[in-house]
């Protein structure tokens, strides 16, 4: 064989070599890339899922309503308020 | 010819067929079928996903959650993984979903524990004996159910969830917030109150998407991207004070109660913002679970149902003859000796009491029918008209809640009708519509636009919108109805709730004793009794209405509405921090 006949055949090989790692590399990072945002996709459901299950508990717990029938009624009303006329407090002194 | 010079020959030709021959199937592949061949291909390689935000949630101002979303289950069954049929899995299932029917169940009849695990039971043997593969065994299942039912350990069970409203303070504010339920297409859809004005806004947005993905279905990379916006709808922060609605809700019941009312309404609205800070309705309705209650029950009766609002009236017909200067508070009413005559009616004051020469302001206090028609009369038919309209008596609130509408307003404006109207009766409104018309005089005489949304939160674009007050008109000059002020606080200092009267916060305040209009005439025995006031008078924050619909303990306001009334305002007192204005000296 001539040897540019050689030459060309090594270049013809060593290009096709380059190509296939070339795409199997591309190819391997788009599986990997599809991976990751499956992966987070995941994350983003299941941290989502956890953060309304905690919020409906808080809701629930600090419900208004709920705390009502739990807690005593300690409201007394004002029937008469009660002026301050004078202090001999100085912070309170005008 | 040589063989050896034809076989080059034969070669090339050879050549050039197997080229055209190819050269043409490309094309028929590329070209002519091309276009179907890239759509299977893509079908092949690409996999659709649809998305479903979720529906805004609901706050009261002060950033309570009172509409959430929760996650709840479909119990499904796929009839291929049962390996070996469970003759009892009905009747274990049954038994955990008892559970839930028994706290579901509101009515103490249907307590009966074996009765419904006999009923869930005869039902799962029914969807199990049903001909397809995956069969929907029970719905509403929450996370404690699930568990419970998974502990099971049957690998044909499955779940699927899904989302439902949640309501962490039970129904409060029902008649506001509305519920969701399924339209024609079993989406979710609200009715009424804000789920219903505002379903678009809050309804979650759908989205449909395309993956790229491998042979096994896996997503590929490259043009997919982590699309991290969200779908969801937006959230909305309202006027409502948690706990002033809680304590208003709470009183109303109480009042009820207490009075042997039917029914009730409560509300409670800032005049200078137009803030609706609260509005309790009694009877009221669960909107988790609406379809077990009255249909007639689910409308805003503020807003859905008239009423003739009587002499709480009378502090528009007053305002609108001081605005014009047809009167003014020491005017004597020249003709109040003895009820009237118009036409074919003769009318009475409540009391069948008469005043002769009553000043306008007194009128107000002893709320005086035949002085009312006397400053009715003055102020002109017209006129009258102009300020009731001015004062928005038939106008609709403008207000995000979904039985929001105008209402009738009389045409035919008579002697009767005028006289009438003057002490409301013969003219209906609704409750918001009477708030907002005294709210006007509260507030220096500019009315403001009721509103219950305080901010708007989108969370596509990331922004939070504040809802700014609106005002709606001017409608009496500001002396006008610093003037009726004074009235109000007269009328509630000297009136017929004056020995309920509290000594700490002025308080501006009118009762109302009106008739039930049925068809023909009016009910026998049987009143709407209504106080509207604001406190503190001369700085109001808070414009509040309180009506009871047939109170049995007494016909009259001053006896049932107004104590509730000043019972109510106390409270809020506290509650927004009102100093009291009316200082007593404590004597040594």
């Amino acid at each position: 064989m001539k040897l540019g006949m050689k030459v060309y055949y090594t270049m013809l090989v060593i290009f096709i070599a380059i190509q296939a790692v070339s795409t199997v590399y591309q190819l391997g990072s788009t599986i990997g890339h599809g991976e990751k945002i499956t992966q987070l996709e995941n994350e983003i459901f299941n941290k989502e899922k956890e953060l309304s299950i905690l919020q409906e508990e808080k809701h629930q717990t600090y419900s208004l309503t709920a705390l009502a029938i739990t807690e005593d009624d300690s409201y007394h009303p004002i029937g008469r308020p009660i002026t301050l006329l004078g202090s001999d407090n100085l912070a309170s002194a005008n | 010819m040589t063989s050896s010079s034809l076989r080059p020959k034969i070669l090339l030709l050879t050549f050039i067929i197997a080229f055209i021959g190819i050269t043409s199937r490309l094309f028929y592949w590329q070209i002519i079928q091309g276009y179907s061949l890239n759509k299977i291909a893509e079908n092949q390689a690409t996999k659709q996903k649809t998305t479903l935000g979720k529906r805004g949630q609901i706050f009261t101002s002060n950033k309570h959650l009172l509409v959430g979303n929760k996650e709840m289950y479909h119990l499904m069954i796929d009839k291929s993984l049962i390996e070996n049929p469970d003759n009892d899995l009905s009747k274990k299932i049954s038994t955990i979903l008892a559970e839930r029917d028994i706290d579901d169940s509101t009515n103490s009849a249907d307590l009966n524990l074996d009765l419904i695990k006999e009923e869930n039971k005869d039902y799962l043997d029914s969807r199990l004996a049903m001909e397809s593969t995956w069969i929907r065994l029970s719905s509403r299942i929450d996370r404690e159910i699930k568990q419970k039912i998974e502990e099971l350990d049957n690998p044909a069970l499955y779940f699927e969830s899904y989302d439902m409203r949640f309501y962490p303070e039970a129904s409060m504010a029902a008649h506001l917030t509305g519920f969701v339920g399924k339209d024609e297409e079993g989406s979710d859809t609200g009715y009424f109150g804000l789920e219903g004005s505002l379903n678009k806004e809050l309804g979650g947005k759908f989205q449909r998407k395309n993956f790229f993905t491998d042979a096994l279905g896996n997503l590929l990379g490259g043009d997919n991207v982590l699309d991290n916006k969200s779908l969801n709808g937006r959230d909305v922060v309202l006027t409502i004070q948690r706990d002033i609605q809680f304590l208003i809700e709470t009183e109303l019941k109480r009042g009820i109660e207490i009075y042997g009312a039917a029914s009730g309404e409560i509300i409670v609205l800032d005049p200078k913002t137009g803030d609706l800070i609260g509005l309790a309705a009694w009877p009221k309705y669960g909107q988790e679970k609406y379809y077990t209650f009255e249909p007639e029950l689910y409308k805003n009766p503020s807003l859905a149902n008239l009423y003739e609002p009587g002499s709480t009236f009378k502090t528009l017909t007053v305002a609108a003859g001081i605005d014009t200067e047809a009167v003014t508070p020491e005017t004597e009413c020249p003709n109040c000796e003895g009820p009237r005559t118009i036409g074919k009616y003769t009318i009475r004051t409540w009391n069948d009491e008469y005043n002769p020469n009553i000043t306008v302001k007194d009128a107000l206090a002893k709320s005086d029918n035949i002085a009312m028609i006397y400053v009715a009369e003055t102020l002109g038919k017209d006129r009258f008209v102009e300020y009731m309209k001015k004062f928005g008596i038939g106008e609709e609130i403008r207000i995000d809640l979904q039985d929001d509408t105008s209402t009738p307003f009389p045409d035919k404006w008579g002697p009767v009708e005028l006289a009438t109207s003057s002490f409301g009766q013969g003219i209906s409104t609704n409750s918001l519509q009477m708030v907002r018309a005294v709210s006007a005089i509260a507030n220096q005489g500019v009315m403001m636009r009721p509103k219950i949304l305080k901010q708007v939160i989108d969370h596509q674009s990331n922004k939070t919108i504040d809802i700014t007050p609106i005002e709606e008109r001017r409608v009496i000059s500001q002396k006008t109805a610093q003037t009726v002020t004074e009235l109000m606080i007269n009328s509630a200092k000297h009136g017929e709730a004056q020995w309920i009267f509290k000594n700490t916060h002025a308080v501006a305040g009118k009762t109302g004793t009106s008739q039930i209009p049925i068809s023909g005439g009016y009910k026998e025995d049987a009143t709407i009794a209504s106080f509207i006031g604001f406190a503190p008078a001369e700085n109001p924050r808070f414009v509040m209405l309180i009506k009871l619909n047939e109170p049995q303990s007494s016909p009259w306001a001053a006896e049932t509405a107004a104590p509730l009334w000043y019972r109510v305002a106390e409270k809020l007192f506290l509650l927004m921090n009102i100093p009291p204005d009316v200082t007593t000296s404590i004597s040594p």
